[in-house]
């Protein structure tokens, strides 16, 4: 299976380096850091505080950026193959369909964790942050656990839904990691968005103040969110992998 | 003893409440078989269901010897050429079956070498490094079958390999089958042009509305129709004496005349009898012969009449 893995990784690779996937990932990578140097090049020095700076920062890279590209290439990994009618010839080899699964997991992952990271370096460069290096570290770590993060829930949502995938992944994202990740209680706790942002207020040391902010910020210790996030992303591929597994997927009907 | 190459024991498959294929029971040695049947017959969601793309809803399928759906490892033993068009127009034809066979376990150097001779034994050498979007259908349909035959399967299943070709192309893929056969190898070839299959195999399973209506060869299966009638046509002068006489006749089952009374219209259950018959009441000059139509003897013939047992109208 393995074997099978490393091989659907270097396939999907080559399909990177297309022009258009080229350009895209240019626009992911660039976009961020241009749209905080014009934000700067209007404001006086130091005119917007470091906290809030930092969030920008964070909400630009992290929650626009990578989404974006995940929703983009983790979200069809199994209904771009069933609508090139591809699906049927990895379905045919033994481990095909788990290889397909994991090995467009790893290259979603990697193409959108290395636009975030060029993207979180370019955003911190143009940011006037105090700690401009710092940032850019802070928010490169949590590009990568994003990007793991969230091209599992992605696949998740395309293994389970193929028609209109792209669709109930935006809705998804709007919905609970979006507004659901804000409300001050409990259930934040369950998003991804909740963790990556406790994490960056723990790690930027960002003030806050009220319980109202330390819900929504989160007050637990660093370690408790990186678990939770490995758990989180643990389970929602192993069901990934078994409805992969179990289910079956629309093949050619009787002509 | 060898495994069987299928065993089918009582499979349905429903779609809803469409009957994809209906009970079929089978089981089949090792060899060469056309499956045939009209479009919509059932016969892709039969190769769905030997390839275990689809579960059957009742029963149990077995391909050499494996559960398809569970005993995934199976699928090594098989090779699969879809109907389906092949759309990945960026890549090449070897980079695509390269990935294919690696798929299969084998390390990059024998999967490059592998698809290499696959695809230069189906012609595909000058073409093979160019983008699949370039290709003409039957490119296409050669780099599908590269795929199929790469990694050197006991079993080739084809659904409809002669859709789109032009003559060339259909003579180049029966050659390529009928080696394919001679080397021992298996063959499941599903397609609805009877007489291309006939020139590639003898043995036959012939499905209709989700259900095998005969198999065997082709003898078996004109063997099996003995019993039904056929109809022929008869031309010339005299026969409406000859007609009268046929009344007696055990193997006659009826007649009518065309628009002459020089073109008669029988319904016969024994043409070897009847041809007999005929012949002697010319010798007799009781009539004069000008032509004889019968059913070709062929495959299409035959299935045409299981298709009318089939319905009821035998």
């Amino acid at each position: 299976m393995w074997h099978a893995t490393l091989e659907v990784i270097r396939f999907e690779s080559k399909r990177t380096r297309t022009a258009g996937r080229v350009t895209l990932w240019l626009g992911l990578a660039l976009f961020p850091a241009l749209l905080m140097f014009l934000l700067q090049s209007q404001v006086q020095a130091e005119a917007i505080p470091g906290d809030v700076l930092a969030l920008m920062s964070y909400y630009l890279v992290v929650q626009v950026g990578c989404m974006l590209g995940l929703l983009l290439w983790a979200t069809p990994a199994v209904g771009a193959e069933l609508e090139a009618q591809t699906w049927i010839y990895l379905a045919m080899r033994p481990h095909g369909k788990i290889a397909l699964l994991l090995g467009k997991y790893v290259v979603a992952t990697l193409w959108t964790a290395s636009a975030g990271i060029v993207s979180a370096a370019g955003v911190a460069a143009c940011s006037r942050f105090p700690d401009a290096p710092l940032l850019a570290a802070v928010l490169a770590g949590l590009v990568v656990m994003a990007s793991v993060c969230y091209a599992a829930l992605y696949i998740l949502i395309g293994v389970a839904v193929q028609a209109r995938a792209t669709i109930v992944a935006v809705v998804y994202t709007l919905l609970i990691e979006g507004v659901l990740s804000t409300v001050p209680a409990t259930i934040n706790k369950f998003t991804v968005c909740y963790r990556l942002r406790a994490l960056l207020a723990d790690w930027l040391d960002i003030s806050l103040a009220g319980p109202e902010a330390e819900a929504i910020f989160g007050y637990e210790p660093a370690w408790q969110h990186l678990v939770s996030l490995a758990v989180y992303t643990s389970i929602v591929l192993v069901i990934a992998l078994w409805i992969m597994r179990t289910k079956e997927f629309p093949v050619a009907a009787d002509a | 003893m060898s495994e069987p190459l299928l065993q089918l024991e009582h499979v349905s498959r429903f779609y809803k409440t469409v009957i994809g294929v209906g009970d079929l029971n089978l089981e089949l040695p090792l060899g060469a078989y056309g499956l045939i049947g009209p479009n919509g017959s059932g016969k892709t969601t039969f190769i769905n269901l030997v390839t275990g793309m689809l579960r059957p809803s009742i029963g149990r399928v077995r391909v050499l010897g494996k559960n398809p759906v569970r005993q995934r490892e199976v699928l090594s033993r098989i090779g699969l050429c879809p109907a389906s068009d092949l759309l990945y127009p960026n890549i090449s034809a070897l980079q695509w079956v390269e990935y294919m066979i690696g798929l299969h376990g084998f390390s990059r150097g024998e999967a490059k070498q592998r698809a290499q001779e696959s695809l230069v034994s189906l012609g595909m050498e000058e073409n093979m490094r160019r983008p699949i979007g370039s290709y003409s259908l039957g490119m296409r349909q050669r780099t599908k079958l590269a795929q199929a035959i790469a990694h050197s399967p006991q079993l080739l299943i084809l659904d409809e390999p002669f859709n789109g070709l032009d003559p060339i192309g259909r003579h180049e893929l029966s050659e390529f089958l009928k080696k394919w056969i001679e080397q021992g190898r298996n063959l499941i070839l599903a397609s609805h042009i009877l007489h291309e299959v006939e020139a590639i195999t003898s043995a036959f399973l012939l499905i209709h509305g989700g259900r095998v209506l005969a198999s065997g060869d082709a003898r078996e299966v004109r063997s099996m129709l003995s019993g039904f009638p056929v109809e022929v046509e008869v031309e010339g002068d005299g026969l409406e004496g000859f007609a009268q006489k046929l009344v007696s006749q055990t193997w006659f089952s009826g007649l009518s005349f065309g628009e002459s009374k020089r073109l008669l219209k029988l319904s016969v259950t024994d043409q070897t009898q009847f041809l007999e018959y005929l012949a002697a009441a010319a010798c007799e000059a009781e009539v004069n012969l000008t032509a004889v139509r019968s059913p070709d003897g062929s495959l299409e013939g035959a299935f045409g009449l299981l298709l009318r047992a089939h319905r009821g109208e035998g």
